[in-house]
């Protein structure tokens, strides 16, 4: 069983990209047990969220928060610090939206490259370069992340995370800039050389 | 052809009522219920459901009357609450049961105010238990949209006809999404055919009057005598003994028509048959108890789980079977019987009091007003209760032990707990 936590804001779609990604990984038919939720406050715009994900190729039974995640990804840069890192397995991987590289964001918070691969990508600039933003004028990145972790070691690739683009939004013009900023996510994400 | 698709506990029901034909749905949205009625007002909208009328209502209490009218017109139907709201609708929840109108309704479980809470328990499914409906509890999305379909049959069934929830946890299924297959509408008619139901209003040329008053004794007629209210709920109390076996038989044929069992029907058993100790639980508690029993057995404890499925009526003579071999029963509540104990421990009690080699019981409550339960905190109730099980006093007291409740972190001593 994987375990992935979102953290996010209010109002940036970290459920909705938990939804997406347990579609992907159905559709990529390794994983076809998913359990996926919001960690169930009474959300509000702005706040932190954090969107928790199982997938597995055996029945899921665990019902409760995920305490430790195999990757912990992260929409929303103010939201990160050690409350994210402490609550990464050993072996697991951070994947973040800023426009810093892996070994900026390793030395700022002191990340041991043997237990913690790290992921950045520039999800933001990606969304302001297309367009790609919400009534508010804010960058979309929920779904670009997508892209992100088709490009990592979970077994699924970047048609399935397209397919479950289009099933959560249907055809059309803006789904179509939603899967350019996903495969944009997946060319330009940087991995820190330090592979465990 | 089936359909596989990711949603959400809240769906999967919608989905289970759109499968079912259901032809009056009415409904007052509470969190953590709101999405299932919005969905199905969503298909009605689209047109996915041509023949189903979606009654806006302006209160719970409205919503159940809404339905037991159209009941009584000969209408499937379907409506759905949570906690406060279940508790506006409860006057006629009776009305519901002794009409004996197969109503299906599910129960997205919520912790009862006061304080608020929107988070889940099953404090609010347990309030209900004696109105005389029947109660399943479901342990994932699919059991979700299994549970409301067999319900449905069982319910509707000429030997029942009696009103029935599915309780499904707030947020922990109602909003978690996981992969559920929707079965093919044919498929589901040969299941669960059209309602034959044993009113219906509309059929002018036999006008009768419904639940007039009724005297405690008999009334004397010429044309015979008409039961007083104590007759009626002497065969309300049989249709319930009787419906046991009737949703067990509805399990087994689902399970054959769909590939999909849940137990037999009345619980679902986990590494039970050579354990010594026994959890029993239901709903998100008993599949939290899976991984439990997992790691406990890894430690070399023999565990299983019960995970109760059917809660109204309770199974008792299946429950005295399935811990006829146990020495010690662990029960974990989500819920409390103010005053005395967890509601299915005090149950349970009951049920095996009169049973052959009773195990030992110890209950404990967890996880009220959604406060997390982990792994963890179960195992530690297990071990406690292992480690404590010969000690008479332990055994003769009521179980009221809250785990992971923090009282030191608020300044309180230990002893004065």
């Amino acid at each position: 069983m994987i375990e992935i936590i979102f953290w996010g804001r209010g109002g940036m779609g970290a459920v909705t990209a938990g939804k997406i990604l347990s579609d992907a990984a159905i559709l990529s038919e390794n994983y076809p047990h998913v359990s996926t939720f919001p960690s169930f406050g009474t959300e509000r715009r702005g706040a932190p969220i954090l969107a928790f994900c199982r997938i597995s190729d055996e029945p899921i039974w665990v019902r409760s928060h995920i305490q430790k995640a195999d990757y912990a990804i992260v929409l929303d840069e103010t939201v990160f610090g050690d409350n994210v890192i402490t609550r990464i397995k050993d072996g697991g991987a951070l994947i973040l939206n800023t426009f810093k590289c892996p070994e900026d964001i390793r030395k700022e918070y002191g990340i041991d490259p043997a237990k913690i691969t790290v992921v950045t990508a520039d999800l933001t600039q990606i969304a302001f370069d297309l367009n790609l933003t919400n009534q508010e004028n804010q960058p979309i990145v929920n779904t670009s992340v997508l892209g992100v972790l088709a490009q990592s070691s979970l077994k699924i690739n970047i048609g399935d995370a397209t397919q479950a683009i289009i099933n959560m939004f249907g055809e059309g013009q803006k789904t179509d800039l939603n899967i350019k900023a996903a495969e944009q996510a997946a060319k330009t994400a940087q991995v820190d050389e330090v592979k465990v | 052809m089936p359909e596989r698709k990711v949603i959400t506990g809240n769906h999967a029901a919608a989905y289970a009522c759109k499968s079912a034909g259901v032809e009056v749905v009415a409904a007052y949205p509470i969190t953590p219920q709101s999405p299932v009625v919005e969905k199905i007002s969503e298909f009605v909208e689209s047109g996915e459901l041509p023949n189903t009328q979606f009654v806006c209502v302006e209160s719970e209490q409205s919503a159940i009357s809404a339905v037991i009218a159209a009941s009584q017109m000969g209408c499937r139907v379907f409506t759905a609450s949570s906690a406060n709201g279940l508790a506006y609708m409860y006057e006629l929840l009776c009305w519901a049961a002794g009409s004996r109108l197969p109503i299906v309704m599910c129960i997205a479980t919520r912790a009862l105010g006061a304080p608020w809470s929107v988070w889940t328990d099953h404090q609010d499914a347990f309030s209900v238990r004696d109105v005389g409906f029947m109660q399943q509890f479901v342990e994932s999305n699919q059991e979700t949209y299994d549970t409301v379909l067999m319900s449905y049959r069982v319910a509707e069934d000429p030997r029942v006809y009696l009103p029935a929830f599915v309780s499904y946890d707030g947020y922990i299924l109602s909003h978690t999404t996981m992969s559920v297959q929707i079965e093919d509408d044919d498929k589901v008619r040969e299941f669960l055919p059209p309602l034959k139901h044993h009113l219906n209003l509309t059929d002018f040329d036999n006008v009768h009057s419904v639940n007039p008053v009724t005297p405690p004794g008999l009334t004397i007629r010429p044309e015979g005598n008409t039961p007083g209210y104590y007759e009626f709920r002497y065969s309300m109390q049989k249709a319930h003994e009787y419906s046991i076996e009737i949703v067990e038989e509805v399990a087994k044929e689902f399970g054959e028509k769909f590939g999909r069992y849940y137990g037999n029907g009345i619980y679902k058993s986990y590494q039970a048959d050579d354990a010594e100790v026994l959890i029993f639980a239901v709903a998100s508690v008993a599949s939290e108890s899976r991984g439990v029993v997992d790691t406990l057995r890894n430690e070399g404890l023999k565990v299983g789980l019960i995970s109760l499925k059917l809660y109204r009526p309770f199974p008792i003579e299946h429950l005295r079977k399935a811990f006829s071999k146990a020495k010690l029963v662990v029960v974990f509540d989500r819920d409390v019987g103010y005053g005395v104990e967890g509601i299915l421990c005090a149950e349970l009690k009951t049920a095996l009091y009169a049973a052959e080699n009773r195990p030992k019981i110890r209950g404990f409550v967890v996880g009220l007003g959604g406060r997390d339960i982990t792994a963890d905190q179960l195992i530690g109730g297990v071990k406690l209760a292992v480690q404590e099980q010969e000690i008479p006093e332990v055994e003769k007291n009521t179980h009221v032990e809250f785990i992971g409740v923090h009282l030191e972190e608020l300044g309180f001593k230990k002893e004065e707990f």
